[in-house]
């Protein structure tokens, strides 16, 4: 029997004013390129341009209470890539199995239902956190990265089934995982 | 159980010096992450003879509770 059910749920409008207040907490805005104080008009008008089959923003839930934000942007299904990005709710730092659940349910998203063949991810160089589990899931560093601050990780399909092989069962015996875009 | 090598297999996946390992490191924001913890899961699942629950790991905050997550010796 599994212990936690993570789910992904797509963006709703009506979930944008709690992602923003989020968004725009120390402990994330800090982890993020743009660190400038994000208002309700430009969250708006960020959702407008995100909302649409090339972008899949999912809030993340955990036992039904919302944790994060996940999402594949710029998705281009003929190219077979897209982006993806991740942020927890201030104060879900302990969540960190269930994150993990959630990202190999948004990655086996990406490769096997959209039938992506690359996922490219930004993570700012003092990310530790962030790098750490991309890394784990099969993400490597672009070469001529290293001097740079946001710097471009990369996965293919191949790479991400080796990378999570060893987890597979201990989270299937865990965690539900849920993808609803 | 083997404690020592137990706990080399939680220094690899705290990515910390075993040395360093006493049963009062403190599992913090910086290295209690998804990674690690997902790591230390697996590392329970081989040496313990019971599934440890998501919420027992989660509360962890020294490695002397993960130790106690084995069960008695």
């Amino acid at each position: 029997m599994v212990e936690v059910a993570v789910a992904l749920t797509r963006l709703q409008a009506g979930d944008i004013e709690m992602v923003r207040a989020w968004r725009n907490h120390a402990d994330v805005a800090g982890q993020m390129e743009y660190r400038e104080t994000i208002t309700a008009e430009m969250q708006a008008r960020w959702f407008g341009s995100i909302n649409n089959g090339s972008n899949y923003y999912f809030l993340l839930r955990v036992d039904d209470e919302a944790a994060g934000l996940l999402n594949l942007k710029n998705v281009d299904v003929q190219a077979g890539t897209g982006e993806s990005g991740i942020f927890l709710a201030p104060g879900r730092v302990l969540d960190g199995m269930a994150v993990f659940a959630a990202a190999i349910g948004l990655t086996d998203f990406a490769f096997a239902t959209l039938g992506l063949r690359e996922l490219r991810a930004h993570i700012l160089k003092g990310n530790r956190r962030a790098i750490r589990q991309s890394t784990g899931i099969g993400y490597a560093l672009d070469a001529g990265q290293e001097a740079i601050e946001n710097q471009r990780y990369r996965v293919t399909p191949e790479a991400y089934r080796a990378a999570t092989a060893r987890f597979r069962s201990l989270i299937a015996a865990r965690f539900s995982v849920r993808v609803q875009p | 159980m083997d404690r020592q090598a137990f706990l080399n297999e939680i220094a690899t996946a705290l990515e910390v010096d075993v040395a360093l390992l006493k049963d009062d490191f403190e599992l913090t924001k910086d290295n209690w992450d998804s990674l690690a913890q997902v790591s230390v899961m697996l590392v329970l699942d081989e040496y313990s003879t019971r599934k440890v629950a998501v919420e027992e790991l989660s509360a962890c905050k020294t490695v002397a509770d993960i130790v106690a997550l084995l069960g008695p010796a």
